[in-house]
């Protein structure tokens, strides 16, 4: 069967009732998180995998992936009226976008923002569509050692590439794959990290450290910083569409933003924080006013919200053909294909060709009903930001426990959760990041059986990982991006110093 | 954001972390590896990554010490009011009292409490409102998990209070 084929068999099974309510519900508690500050779609999909073992798997995931870009969706409201980006992929948009509100242009921000969404949505869509089967095609050539030296790469990418600190990403990453090793090891059968504690044989369950990290963690940073309360939410001025001006301003911003954003979202070492930048700075540089950009300008919005949600598609496409999350949340949904024991990578596409299509046609479909539900409705949503935060964030924790305690009924597990929630707050407050944390927990394990296979076939030779080709190049990618922040941050230094020199020479 | 001194909270914690890298290096030594185990035994990676691990706090405690860790205390944008101890206390308050009430008393009424002492870390002062906000918002909690997608939460008041 043809990809064209396929997608047709996925929508038809999407639009069937039984799935859309799924996919409606999805992209409704999408924007609701998106749009509520302190909870986002990571948090989010990890407090619903309890309920992986009530839902059938297609339903399960139109529901995440419905969830995945409702956030994005949502979250531009809350950063154009809020002024409080929810993500940092979400700074910029805040940056321009609440400038534009604070002008009395809130409704075209907005406008902008969703109507870009849903253009970048969709060609990102389209991308995922009909480049995954040649990644298909590729990835089924990869044997253990290509996926261990992949892994390596992807790990390696999410903690040098997308903190702030090689160091601190390098730090986040050790604890997430120590917390990956609890448990009994599967092939052996000898148990590690257990402290001799029964409770840990079975390991630690991801959402417990997901929903420790993010959500208390998160409530402990705010209460103890105290400016929860402070934020100002902007009054609705404008009408919520675009003037002919603003549509001329804006159609290119989209498609650029949408072509950056999904290559970038698609590489190992994805993310919307990179391209978001990437397309505010090429929207400036072309802009007819760049003037306006820092003050309110409607391209700076434009462009970094197509480059957001097309990058979220890119996101998915590492996650479903090679089985690698670049993200929390494509972390968090790989660890729901887990609980279905469903394995995301090249052979999802034959063993589960139903689902993965059915999932890809609800991406095109939530894109249709999330631009309904975010133009028209924007007035519900700007009425959630105006909930007490005492109550809100109240609230998250009280869900993040009953979600917690309602999985396994162990109070062992909520001691964990706050011990998390702990180790949340000093990474917040010491600008450690927590992406590579939890995808090393899940890749982690991963990593260790690819690099088992890869030596029984290779007979014990560890030469393996640098003889094959493929292998070698992304070992040698990762060195490079191991290397490369610091080699910047030194030539940059000697640049300073030659520049410090040079006034003194000549005076 | 460079602090030019010495912030004790990061210092701290790198220490904590240290201890937690020698924690995690002893539990290394306890792991069997079966004799067929060739090369690539049940320790190896545990090994090598709790070995990173040490060597990793050793830096970020040394950065710490020399005032090049970011805390957010130096960030004039997002430095925490005063009071924030006992805010982040009334948290951990409202944490511990769900670790302690849940057996006795239910999830309900014990999330009920904990919505109090959490809406109170976020400066709320009327108890009587967040309470009864707090046990509304419980009781649809517990009733759409509970009863609603069969998540099993146990009674929404416990066996101390035969009331449910």
């Amino acid at each position: 069967m043809g990809t064209f084929d396929a997608l047709m068999h996925g929508f038809s099974t999407a639009l069937s009732p039984g799935i859309l309510i799924y996919g409606v519900l999805g992209c409704f508690i999408g924007t609701l998180v998106g749009v509520l500050p302190g909870i986002g779609p990571a948090l989010t999909v990890a407090l619903l995998l309890p309920l992986t073992f009530k839902v059938p798997a297609a339903a399960m995931f139109v529901l995440f992936a419905g969830i995945f870009y409702g956030a994005m969706y949502g979250g531009s409201t809350t950063s154009i009226l809020l002024n409080t980006p929810g993500e940092s992929s979400a700074v910029v948009t805040s940056l321009e976008g609440n400038r534009m509100a604070r002008r009395g242009r809130a409704g075209p921000a907005l406008a902008t923002a969703a109507i870009g969404s849903f253009v970048a949505g969709t060609i990102g869509t389209i991308a995922l569509t009909f480049f995954s089967p040649y990644v298909v095609n590729i990835a089924l050539a990869f044997g253990p050692a290509e996926y261990a030296a992949l892994m390596v790469l992807s790990l390696v990418a999410v903690s040098s590439v997308l903190g702030n600190s090689v160091l601190r990403g390098l730090l986040a990453l050790s604890v997430g794959l120590l917390l990956g090793f609890v448990g009994v090891d599967l092939q052996t059968g000898q148990p590690r990290f257990t402290f001799g504690n029964v409770e840990l044989l079975d390991g630690i369950e991801v959402t417990v450290v997901l929903v420790g990290l993010f959500a208390v963690g998160e409530a402990l940073f705010l209460a103890w910083q105290g400016h929860a309360a402070e934020g100002e939410v902007m009054r609705m001025s404008g009408r919520i569409m675009l003037s002919r001006e603003d549509w001329r301003r804006s159609w290119k911003g989209w498609l650029r933003g949408a072509g950056i954003g999904f290559p970038f979202g698609a590489l190992p070492a994805g993310g919307a924080e990179l391209p978001t930048l990437l397309s505010y700075y090429a929207e400036k540089k072309l802009s007819s006013h760049p003037e306006e950009f820092g003050k309110g300008a409607i391209e700076g919005v434009a462009g970094p919200e197509a480059a957001n949600n097309a990058a979220a598609a890119g996101v998915l496409m590492p996650l479903l053909t090679l089985g690698i999350p670049t993200s929390a949340t494509a972390a968090v949904i790989l660890s729901a294909f887990e609980s279905y024991g469903i394995q995301p990578g090249p052979l999802l596409f034959t063993t589960q060709a139903e689902l993965v299509w059915t999932l890809i046609a609800s991406l095109y479909i939530g894109n249709v009903i999330l631009l309904a539900l975010n133009l028209p409705l924007v007035g519900v949503w700007v009425k959630l930001l105006r909930i007490p935060p005492h109550w809100l964030y109240a609230g998250i924790l009280v869900i993040s426990t009953v979600a917690v305690y309602g999985a396994s009924n162990s109070l062992f597990d909520v001691g964990l959760l706050f011990v998390f929630g702990v180790l949340g707050f000093a990474m917040r407050r010491l600008d450690i990041p927590v992406a590579p944390l939890i995808v090393g927990m899940i890749l982690g394990p991963m990593l260790e059986q690819s690099l088992r296979q890869a030596l029984v076939i290779s007979q014990g030779d560890w030469s393996t990982f640098v003889t094959r080709p493929l292998s070698a190049s992304f070992l040698g990618v990762a060195a490079v991006l191991l290397i490369m922040p610091r080699v910047v941050q030194h030539m940059r230094r000697q640049r300073g110093i030659d520049r410090a020199a040079e006034p003194a020479a000549g005076g | 954001m460079n602090p030019l001194h010495t912030r004790y909270f990061a210092v701290i914690t790198g220490i904590a972390l240290f201890v937690v890298a020698v924690l995690a290096l002893a539990q290394v030594t306890l792991i069997n590896s079966p004799p067929n185990a060739d090369g690539f035994g049940p320790r190896l990676m545990p090994g090598v990554v709790a070995a990173l691990f040490l060597l990793l706090t050793v830096g970020f405690t040394q950065a710490a010490y020399k005032g090049r860790s970011p805390d957010v205390v130096d960030n004039p944008d997002e430095k925490p009011r005063t009071g924030g101890i006992q805010r982040a206390a009334w948290l951990v308050a409202g944490l511990l009292s769900l670790l302690l009430l849940i057996p006795y008393i239910g999830i309900g009424l014990a999330c009920g409490v904990a919505f109090v002492l959490f809406a109170r870390a976020f400066d709320s002062r009327r108890v009587l409102a967040d309470a009864g906000v707090g046990l509304a918002f419980v009781l649809c909690v517990w009733a759409l998990f509970d009863r609603l997608l069969g998540v099993q939460l146990g009674p929404f008041l416990g066996p101390y209070l035969h009331l449910f």
